[in-house]
């Protein structure tokens, strides 16, 4: 039981580090277009959840197969609303 | 209760919590774990749409979002998240506690997590207070940014209130449901042996976690440039 709460205080650490980290770099002169570059912090963050307090990878097999469809399925979602903004050429109004 | 009591009852003698339909209790502790993943899968869908429409509202309309985005209240947010990664902690070492045995510790903890909850939503209502105080609700009214970026603005706005306020009812069930784990604990409904509940209760409020450390840097940080 120690090992696992020593685990659980090692997570809770390292998510607060990453946090403070974060909310540091937001302060950096980062360019409007390259700022949802800060979300990538919350990525690592969500991934020391996943596989600290919500124990994936000692999960059920088929429960591990949900959690995988969820990220695909969200990749699909992701990918494809931004499809069209990303490739539409814009051109300006002549006259 | 008919002709299958009797099977029951020796199966009860057993294992008390297990159902006829399980073929043991690690199989029915494995169903409702699967059955926590699958129903988040789908909030992950259902929040996943919102972000969506977060990429697709700041691609067209950058500077607009961002001059809303600047108008958050970056000190309670930032508190908020502080909040609910350390209540995710602290429900993590109830379920290590009742693991071991001890229903004592895990009623601490999941009254400690039921307070950092309700401290999180009492500060997203004192935000939301200071946001439309300020001008900052997106409704045909007064709204505080005036010029070329009203437009964006208003589409960051609407974003945030729909966002915070899922959040924010996820997180009221949240804390009932804790709540309820904390009550059952109480009446020794818990033993070392059997605490799927406790287990399945706090996959979801980790996933409650999950949602509001997307949603923090999505809300007060990236366009804070």
């Amino acid at each position: 039981m120690r090992r696992r709460h020593r685990f659980n205080l090692l997570i809770w650490l390292a998510l607060l580090i990453v946090a403070v980290l974060e909310f540091g770099f937001s302060f950096a002169p980062i360019p409007a277009g390259a700022r949802p570059i800060l979300m990538l912090p919350a990525v690592l963050m969500v991934a020391l959840v996943a596989l600290g307090y919500m124990r994936l990878l000692t999960a059920p097999e088929i429960a591990r197969g949900f959690a995988i469809a969820g990220i695909f399925w969200l990749t699909i979602l992701l990918g494809l609303a931004m499809t069209d903004p990303l490739t539409r050429s814009v051109y300006a109004v002549i006259g | 209760m008919n002709s299958l009591s009797p099977a029951r009852s020796m199966s009860e003698e057993v294992a008390p919590h297990t159902h006829f339909q399980y073929a043991d209790a690690g199989h029915q502790a494995n169903t409702a774990v699967a059955g926590m993943w699958l129903f988040l899968a789908s909030e992950v869908l259902f929040f996943g749409g919102l972000i969506a429409a977060w990429m697709f509202c700041r691609h067209w309309q950058p500077a607009g979002f961002d001059a809303g985005a600047r108008e958050t209240v970056l000190w309670i947010g930032s508190l908020n998240l502080v909040l609910l990664i350390t209540s995710s902690f602290v429900y993590s070492s109830g379920l290590a506690f009742i693991k071991a045995g001890n229903a004592g510790r895990l009623i601490q903890c999941c009254v400690l997590t039921m307070i950092i909850g309700t401290l999180f939503l009492l500060l997203k209502f004192y935000e939301w207070h200071i946001d439309i105080s300020e001008g900052l609700f997106p409704s045909s009214g007064f709204f505080k940014i005036t010029g070329a970026d009203a437009g964006g603005a208003r589409m960051f706005w609407s974003f945030y209130f729909v966002a915070t306020a899922l959040h924010a009812l996820h997180m009221i069930v949240g804390v009932g449901l804790v709540g309820w784990i904390a009550i059952q604990a109480r009446r020794g409904a818990y033993v070392a042996g059997w605490f799927t509940p406790v287990e399945v209760v706090g996959l979801y409020w980790s996933f409650v976690d999950i949602v509001w450390i997307v949603l923090y840097p999505a809300i007060y940080l990236v366009g804070r440039g």
